[in-house]
Order: C-alpha cells, then structure tokens, then sequence
C-alpha cells in the first residue's frame, strides 16, 4: 500500500504536538500535467507501443514469404507479401474509393454505439424492473444472430449508409452498454454516501462521481467497440451492397485476384488498428489518473 | 443538535430480518463531542447513518437541528472509514468538492481550501492525486474536506479504522486540534477506547447484538489534550470502566 511510502517529513512539520518517528526516504511524484503534456505523453506511449506491433508484423511477414517459398504455393492460393505490396501501391486509388465508405460508416456507427451505449449501461446500472427488463433486451440483441438477417437489412432499410450503420451499431453497442454498467454499479457504498453528505443531485453525482469512476471500464467497452466496428463494416457490405472494401474484397476473391485481395484485406486490419488506436489515445488523455498509468 | 429516541433499524426482508439498532435514544448537545464505543456489529455506524440521514428509521424519532440540505454554509459533515477520496481530482479539487454544492463563489471556496489544506499540513500537495500520498495523509485530506463548509455536526465514522498505530495517534492529535479551534458538534463511532478519551467530552457505551447503550460516561480531561492525557490517571481510570463495561476484562 501507499503506506510503505515514507510520509515526506515537511508534511507534519508544521502541525504543533505532533512527533512521529518518520523514515527519510523520499518517493518520486509525479507533476500534474497540463492537457498538452499529457496527449504528448500518450502519444509517445502509443508510439512505444506501435513499435512491438510494428515488430510483430515483421515476423509475421517474414513467417508469411517462407510459407510462399517452401511450399511453392501459387499466387491464386497465397500470393507472396512483395505482390500485395506492389498491389496496394498500383492499385491504391480503387483500394482508396472502396475505404472511404467503410471508413465513414464505421465512424458513425461507432459514435451511434457510444451515444447509446453509455447512457443505456447507467440506466441499466440502476436498480429496478426496468433496468432489468432493459439489461435482457440488450442481452436478447446481442444473442440475437444478426448476421442472418443482414441481407434484409437492405430489403427494409435501402442500399444507402443505413442498413450498414445499423449493423455497426447493433454489433458494437453491447460492449459498451455491458461495461458501462459494470463501471457504475461498482461506485464504492462510501462514494454514494459522500455524494449524499455533500448534497449531490442526479447529475453532480453523475458528472463528479459515477462518471470518472466508470471511466476507464467505459474506455474498456469503447476499445472493443473500435475493433468491432470496422469488422461489422465488412461483414454488413460482405452481405450485400454495392460500394465498400467488403464489396471489393467478395468481388476480388470470386476474380481470383487474391493478391489485390489480401492487399484490401491489409488496409482492413490496419483501420482497425487506427480505430482501436485513436480511442487509446483518447483514454490516456482523459484518465492519466488510472491505476494501469501510475508508477511507470 | 441531534436525538436519537427509541429508533430501530430492521435491514431486510420478513423471515430473514437483520436489526441492526434496537431502541436506542442517544443526543448530541451544541459544541458537545460524543463518541459512541462498542463493539463490532452493535449498531454504532448504524446510529450515525440514522443522524446523517444516510439510513431510515424503522421505528423511532430523530430529531436533527440542523438543515441537512443548507446550501450556505454550515450543516452536515462526515467522515468515511475510507478516505473516499476522488482519484481524478488533486488534493485541493477534492477539499473543494462539498463547496461546490453550496452557495459559495469559486474564489473563496479555493481560499477556504488551500487554508483547511495548510492547516493539516498538506501545502505541498495541493497539487497531488490522493494515490499519491500515505493513507495518513489521505485521511487529513478527509479532514481538510470534512471541515472546508464549517459544518455545525461532524459524524466520524470510524474515522481511522483503517490507518496503522501510529498514524492513528498521530491523526487523533490532529483532528483533536481542529476540533478544539472551532465550534460544532461531533458524533464519533470508534472501537477504539483510547480515541474516544482523546476526543470526547461524553463516550457512550453500547452492549454487543442486540446494541443498547450501557452507560454513559463523561470524560474528566481538559483541552486541548495532549496524547500524555491518556497516561494519566483519571483516562486510565476510565479506560478501566470502559474494558469492564465491555466485558473485557
């Protein structure tokens, strides 16, 4: 515990009567940082961070041409890491007008989740037959197997962005609402109580208490939203449509073009990782306080 | 300030009813400290719950003088077996946090603050985060909080339950000292004999399951009080009164 760290002796130094026997030894503090220092401060972590991934994708690459080279295999079954590259580089203007869509659709399908997401998990939160009968219609939602009916998505909704933000949405805002409400229902019975003391309204608790607290579980929701999102992306174009890297990548394969394929698919897992990338950097600005960031 | 008359608190369901205080009157006089000694599970958080108006009253009256909702100063106070304190917010955000529900402009809540601050000796950690200090510190900053809106009634919950020996001592001196230089009333829950004879004027004795309150016993000691009070006779005296009332010895 925070204990062990010697208490600074100047600290009591000025209250009369008092003469603890303390230890001397100084423990380093870290100095409240202004917003600037702290977005430089996740960005350097992230960077540190993109540095491993970046590694890990070296190796897989690497792993990737060997499997090319010793088995021999062609290039319609797994097309080696230099073709796609040359791919994604000739064809970047139709790989790049088939990623705006997704891009956009998943943006907004993921600021929908959030919207959604968080104020239905504090409902959800609290207690009540309502909140519960809320709790299992989301849970019915999520179980439900949207994939299936994907396809009339577009029957009922057009062939416009709506059918596929909706997808988006109804796959990405369970993460969200479930770990919101983890993080509200788990503020400490004394938190509440000074809420109460203090003389706390709905929405001082809200904004002062609950909020912060919830926080860094919100964060956790809101980084798995980010990944599924783009994923929902595809699969919602893969289900039909007519623009989208999911559209691009159904057509390519039955081309037989795999390497421009794999070349689209590489742009896919790199939004992701932009995606989930972004919300981490907007965790690390918004709670520098978190236990996960201290002592480092 | 506050009574207590014959209040009950029955917890749960029928069948499976938990009374956690059975008919216990209790009163708190004006600038009066009161601890509450007894042991664990006798009611005495329960009582103070009651006065805060954290717990309901199942049967009984309570009678409390003071506006619980003011938006002026003064009113309610309380301090917490944990430091509650909010990571998010610095030592200053956190003292400063009661005043924000109050009729009090931003100026002078921060002045407020920063002098409650000095006063328990954090100054230079206005700035800090509460994970940043020692639980001794913690807890001042509690204090600095429990008394940044003057409250007229301060409820100590166990105030230091979780602080080790030594800090304990170190933090019943302090809280001695700001309970000394400014008048309000004072209900302390404690299971610590030596805490209630340092900062009471009158401790209240409860029995075990079900809690009633034994005896009431003044305490002979002048203020301010020196941690040297309770070697003396007249607290060891009362320490022996209190082990026998409470079938310790």
């Amino acid at each position: 515990m925070s204990d062990t760290r010697a208490i600074a002796a100047e600290a009591a130094g000025d209250i009369p009567g008092v003469s603890v026997a303390r230890g001397d030894d100084q423990f380093p503090l870290e100095t409240p940082q202004s917003l600037g220092a702290r977005l430089g401060a996740g960005l350097l972590r992230l960077t540190a961070r993109a540095g491993i991934t970046v590694g890990v994708i070296v190796v897989i690459v690497l792993l990737w041409w060997a499997i090319v080279e010793v088995f021999n295999l062609p290039s319609t079954e797994l097309p080696p890491p230099g073709s796609v590259w040359a791919d994604l580089h000739g064809q970047w203007g139709v790989i790049w007008a088939q990623a705006t869509p997704t891009i956009i659709e998943s943006i907004i399908g993921f600021v929908i989740s959030a919207a959604l997401g968080v104020p239905l998990g504090y409902v959800i939160s609290r207690p009540g037959p309502f909140a519960r009968a809320l709790n299992s219609g989301a849970v019915a939602l999520q179980i439900f197997p949207k994939i299936a009916v994907a396809p009339l998505f577009l029957v009922w909704f057009g062939f416009g962005y709506a059918p596929r933000v909706l997808f988006i949405v109804l796959m990405s805002f369970f993460p969200i609402a479930l770990n919101s409400a983890a993080g509200f229902s788990s503020v400490p019975l004394d938190l509440h109580d000074l809420g109460s003391i203090v003389g706390m309204g709905p929405l001082s608790r809200i904004r002062k208490l609950q909020g912060p607290w919830a926080l860094p579980q919100i964060f956790t929701g809101l980084k798995l939203a980010a990944s599924f999102a783009v994923i929902a992306a595809l699969v919602s174009e893969f289900s039909g449509g007519t623009q989208g890297l999911g559209v691009l990548i159904v057509q390519l394969e039955a081309n037989l073009d795999i390497s421009l394929m794999f070349a689209a698919i590489l742009v896919v897992t790199v939004l992701g990782f932009v995606f989930y990338g972004l919300v981490s950097l907007l965790e690390m600005v918004a709670i520098p306080w978190h236990v996960s960031r201290r002592h480092r | 300030m506050a009574a207590l008359s014959d209040v009950s608190v029955v917890f749960g369901k029928k069948g499976k009813k938990i009374v956690a205080l059975d008919r216990i009157s209790l009163t708190l006089g004006r600038n009066e400290v009161v601890a509450l000694v007894g042991p664990s599970g006798c009611g005495k958080s329960t009582s103070l719950r009651v006065i805060a108006g954290l717990a309901k009253p199942t049967a009984g009256t309570v009678q409390v003088n003071v506006d619980r909702k003011t938006k002026a100063l003064g009113g309610f106070s309380m301090m917490f077996q944990t430091p509650s304190l909010l990571d998010w917010r610095t030592v200053l955000g956190n003292v400063m946090l009661p005043l924000e529900e109050r009729d009090v402009s931003k100026a002078e809540a921060r002045e407020r603050a920063e002098h409650l601050i000095e006063r328990v000796g954090l100054k230079d950690f206005l700035h800090r985060r509460p994970y940043e200090l020692s639980g001794g510190m913690q807890q001042r900053t509690a204090a600095a909080r429990a008394l940044v809106t003057d409250p007229e009634v301060l409820l100590l919950d166990e105030p230091f339950g979780a602080l080790d020996a030594i800090t304990r001592d170190e933090m019943c001196v302090v809280l001695e000292g700001l309970v000394e230089e400014r008048s309000m009333s004072v209900l302390l829950v404690t299971h610590s004999i030596s805490e209630a004879i340092m900062l009471s004027d009158r401790i209240l004795v409860m029995s075990g399951r079900p809690g009633r309150v034994l005896e009431q016993l003044p305490v002979p000691l002048s203020r301010p009080r020196k941690i040297d009070h309770r070697l003396g006779e007249k607290a060891l005296e009362l320490e022996a009164r209190m082990l026998t009332l409470l079938a310790l010895r």
